[in-house]
């Protein structure tokens, strides 16, 4: 009897308290796409694949000293600032997770956190294909494992060419971080330009040429960019115009990605926002960026005058070429726009197609 | 016949590290930190494997004490998210125990089993992620074998305080009177991460208490998991069943096994030449 009245006290906990807690939202978590060409980059280049990895600590640690700001937080932000730097020089063997890193706001924006790992993912991918010498055919391999990526749509970036218009006129916090914390912001643009120029050292297919490109990326990264960083956020194709001529699809996700990094950090920056109110416009901003929705989105147009984080060569829009291929925005060779179409929003694409 | 169930562990093992070592190898950075159960700490976590990711674990677990008892468990495990975040499992669990020396020793195909393990919701800012997990196991082989089939249910929550993540497991495992009858599971675990250099340390208290009565079985585990590479981690614990104490002499398991993931390439739609103006 006692055993009996012990089973359902102990059964009523359990089922209660999956009742209670146990409804809400899903990790959601999807596998890269299962292929033999992968961490092939990580095991031939290994010292170039860990140059990222500071990168990825310095995005989401700022992220989490910015959940409760205050007066420390320009102190904690230059010793972060150190520690990254530490971190350039001496990596982590491993990418570290997201949750890892900055816990707090892997909760509170978790569906942003598993976006941008989910990017990554693809970043990882492509050089991946860039790198395998078994790849016979890398804009086959590659538009696979884009069309893998784009299949979870809600948790993708976008392949239009937004350039810089969300983080400069998305919303009230613009230039929150950038103009408060210019030396981490430095680093993190500096690794925009990285990310592109791996992709263009790693063009050639000859592996030599290869190895020989990439260690010149990074000493001119470590001895010239990191150390005078870029004042306006680098486009892929800007950097890598050979790589964007081949997949300018990937050159404007990783650009709406880098876009999305620098929106969260200006929002999470923002002092007029408490944590529910950064949640909500991170939550917002991530589902007008994704590439669900973008036949149906509008992006704003850019500010006037000369206020903003965009270079003479980001000007240059997406452009079709005769033969129907694309060059995204950005690239040397496509269409240089005037300032006026850049402050006009940017209209929906109906319809899809490009 | 005493060689014989010994290196059938050592097989288990041994199988799992080559049918690891010769799928194409995938993502695992973060695997590290699964606390999957028996990897090395008895208690687990609530998050489901990834949609279309694979594991293989193999491990074993050994128990030495001078003049008493002697034993060796092996587990050989594969489980992949069949769903979205849903987890299945196959696993068989094998060993060789004796209790004293002069004594015969047991040994046998414990079970072999299959599980389910539905991720009910993530973690939020208010919530613990929360999820349930159901086994089944048929009747083994061997004189350390199970007689007859068991079937359990868990209930998994998780909550993170910082970098450290607590779990909390509970639930029901049937089992007929010639196996020890039913009883339940339950446990307090956690793990926390050592900076950025993928490595976990881990840690819990786990409780098998009869439903109908007689001894709580107690057992107080610590160990770590860490990543060898981009698809392997290896684990590496210690163990006691503080109700076996004797004497005060601790009875000590050691543990250790390696786990793999990869991915088998799924059907994957045609480019949609997406818009890029």
């Amino acid at each position: 009897m006692r055993t009996e009245r012990f089973d359902r006290a102990v059964l009523t906990a359990l089922v209660g308290t999956l009742l209670l807690v146990g409804c809400g939202p899903q990790r959601n978590g999807v596998y890269r796409l299962a292929a033999p060409y992968n961490f092939a980059f990580y095991d031939t280049h290994e010292e170039a694949a860990r140059s990222f990895y500071a990168a990825h600590y310095a995005h989401f640690g700022a992220y989490e000293l910015l959940m409760d700001p205050g007066v420390e937080t320009p102190s904690e932000m230059a010793a972060f600032e150190a520690q990254v730097r530490d971190y350039v020089v001496d990596p982590p063997k491993f990418e570290p997770p997201a949750e890892v890193v900055a816990p707090e706001w892997s909760r509170m924006a978790f569906e942003t956190g598993q976006a941008m790992d989910w990017t990554h993912m693809l970043h990882s991918q492509l050089y991946d294909i860039l790198t395998d010498d078994r790849v016979e055919d890398r804009r086959a391999a590659g538009e696979r494992a884009i069309s893998y990526y784009l299949s979870e749509s809600g948790g993708a970036f976008s392949t239009r060419g937004y350039g810089h218009r969300w983080m400069e006129g998305g919303g009230p916090w613009v230039g929150a971080f950038r103009d408060t914390y210019p030396g981490v912001n430095g680093i993190l643009w500096a690794y925009h330009w990285h990310h592109a120029a791996v992709y263009e050292a790693l063009m050639p297919t000859d592996p030599d040429e290869r190895r020989e490109r990439l260690d010149h990326v990074i000493q001119i990264f470590t001895d010239s960019v990191l150390a005078d960083p870029p004042t306006e956020m680098p486009l892929t194709a800007e950097v890598a115009p050979e790589f964007s001529r081949l997949f300018p699809a990937a050159a404007h996700i990783f650009d709406n990605l880098h876009m999305m990094h620098d929106v969260v950090n200006d929002i999470m920056a923002f002092p007029e926002y408490g944590q529910p109110e950064k949640a909500a416009e991170i939550d917002r901003l991530l589902g007008l960026m994704v590439y669900a929705g973008q036949d149906t989105i509008s992006a704003p147009g850019m500010p006037m005058m000369g206020d903003h984080a965009m270079s003479m060569g980001s000007m240059r829009v997406p452009t079709e070429l005769p033969d129907g291929s694309w060059l995204p925005q950005g690239h040397p060779d496509a269409r240089m726009a005037p300032m006026s179409e850049f402050m006009m929003p940017l209209a929906p694409v109906r319809g899809g197609g490009s | 016949m005493r060689l014989f169930p010994q290196s059938l562990v050592i097989g288990v093992v041994a199988t799992g590290v080559l049918l690891g070592a010769g799928i194409a190898p995938a993502s695992a950075q973060e695997d590290f930190r699964s606390s999957d159960r028996d990897r090395p700490t008895r208690v687990e976590d609530a998050h489901p494997i990834k949609f279309r990711e694979w594991e293989i674990e193999a491990g074993a677990r050994g128990t030495l004490r001078e003049g008493a008892e002697r034993g060796v468990h092996g587990v050989l495990e594969l489980k992949t998210g069949l769903f979205p975040n849903a987890q299945v499992g196959v696993e068989v669990e094998t060993g060789w125990s004796r209790a004293a020396p002069g004594t015969a020793s047991a040994s046998g195909l414990e079970s072999f089993g299959a599980h389910v393990l539905y991720g009910f919701n993530r973690e939020t800012p208010s919530r613990p992620a929360v999820s349930l997990r159901i086994d089944v196991a048929g009747p083994g082989a061997g004189s350390l074998g199970n007689e007859d089939a068991q079937f359990g249910v868990l209930g998994i929550v998780t909550r993170s305080v910082g970098r450290l993540r607590v779990h909390l497991n509970g639930g029901l495992t049937t089992a007929s009177a010639t196996d020890g009858g039913d009883f339940w599971r339950t446990g307090i675990g956690g793990d926390y991460p050592i900076g950025l250099f993928s490595r976990v340390i881990l840690f819990d208290v786990f409780a098998e208490i009869p439903r109908g009565g007689g001894d709580t079985r107690l057992w107080v585990d610590a160990g770590t998991r860490v990543q060898l590479s981009n698809w392997t981690v290896l684990d590496f614990g210690v163990a006691t069943r503080v109700d076996a104490w004797q004497d005060g002499s601790a009875n000590v398991e050691v543990v250790f096994g390696l786990s793999r993931v990869f991915g088998i390439s799924p059907g994957v739609d045609p480019y949609p030449n997406p818009s890029i103006r």
